[in-house]
């Protein structure tokens, strides 16, 4: 397995000249080292572990970058975590009921959440057939 | 298992009453749409203070150099297409959880005149912008492959003026060697404000 060439040509074309390259291609064998067919969340707070050798500014960068691409590598999304630290995906309508009333419905339940208990994470969801030529 | 640092949690960003500038989640939530214009207009210039540092890299086609626009404005966290469908391919779309904002960008160097410009910027608000709200606002980049950007900018803003059937109001803008027209739009007669912003990228070293 490798990594799709049109990922490498895309980091080549649009990374190299703000010299972002090498992080990006940390980023991308962390995610190609991941059990294909398994989508996965993964934090900003994990990929700056993943890219150690990278600034955490190159990092974040390049994060924006990948979940901003097409198709996107890393697709944003903002979780609910509850105290058994199950993800639940929060969508559009979800967030702006959030923001404007401060409250918080569980995705799954529909049940308003306690606000001691209200956690949204921003978290990007991934996975290595994204990445790898199978 | 996934890290769960407190820099993660975005609890207090998304229901805080300011926006943080820089930061991807304020981007994607911000409840304004002025807040929403202006942050992404200051990507945008510092997107083109980046590349026009550089000005050996912009000997490019038009495309390139606003892919490398895009490019540079992702990176800043701004959720951006080039060349998305949007009644047409407008250049830059720029979008977060409420609002749109479009730009066109053009090249004038010797081949292309200012009539091009005017073509792109008919484009850009008759056809791509639906200027309905939450969208009157759009933006308009030049790239100048040639000396002197600033008069460029104010020979384009002078076409402008003697263009027959539209009637434009021009003030200054922020950022350097730009300024904003505010038309109405044909469509539904609501005034239509755009941002011209300049990037210099001619390169001709003498030595």
């Amino acid at each position: 397995m490798s990594v799709k060439p049109e990922i490498i040509a895309s980091i080549q074309k649009d990374l190299a000249l703000f010299g972002l390259q090498n992080c990006a291609l940390a980023l991308i064998n962390f995610i190609a080292s991941q059990p294909v067919g398994q989508s996965f969340y993964v934090s900003l707070s994990d990929l700056l572990e993943k890219a150690s050798d990278c600034s955490a500014k190159e990092t974040e960068q390049v994060v924006n970058y990948f979940s901003s691409s097409l198709p996107p590598i890393l697709i944003r999304t903002y979780c609910f975590v509850d105290a058994e630290r199950i993800f639940h995906e929060l969508n559009n309508e979800a967030l702006i009921t959030f923001q404007e009333t401060k409250k918080l419905y569980h995705p799954s339940s529909g049940k308003l959440v306690e606000s001691d208990e209200v956690n949204v994470f921003l978290l990007y969801k991934s996975c290595a057939d994204m990445v790898i030529s199978v | 298992m996934t890290i769960l640092a407190a820099s993660d949690n975005v609890t207090d960003l998304i229901i805080a009453d300011e926006f943080l500038e820089g930061n991807s989640t304020s981007f994607f939530m911000v409840k304004s749409y002025d807040s929403f214009v202006e942050l992404t207009e200051k990507a945008l210039q510092r997107a083109i203070d980046l590349l026009s540092a550089n000005p050996k890299f912009l000997q490019v086609s038009e495309d390139e150099i606003t892919n490398m626009i895009c490019v540079a404005m992702k990176m800043a966290g701004i959720n951006i297409d080039h060349d998305a469908m949007e009644g047409g391919h407008a250049d830059l779309v720029v979008k977060n959880l409420r609002f749109k904002w479009l730009a066109e960008a053009k090249i004038k160097d010797d081949n292309y005149q200012y009539g091009w410009l005017w073509d792109g910027f008919m484009q850009l608000t008759e056809r791509y912008a639906t200027n309905t709200a939450g969208t009157c606002k759009a933006g308009f980049v030049v790239y100048i492959k040639q000396p002197n950007s600033k008069r460029v900018m104010e020979r384009w803003q002078a076409h402008m003026e003697a263009e027959k059937g539209y009637s434009f109001t021009f003030s200054e803008s922020c950022y350097p060697q730009s300024f904003q027209s505010s038309h109405l739009h044909t469509r539904n007669g609501e005034p239509c404000e755009v941002t011209h912003f300049s990037l210099s990228a001619y390169f001709a070293p003498v030595v």
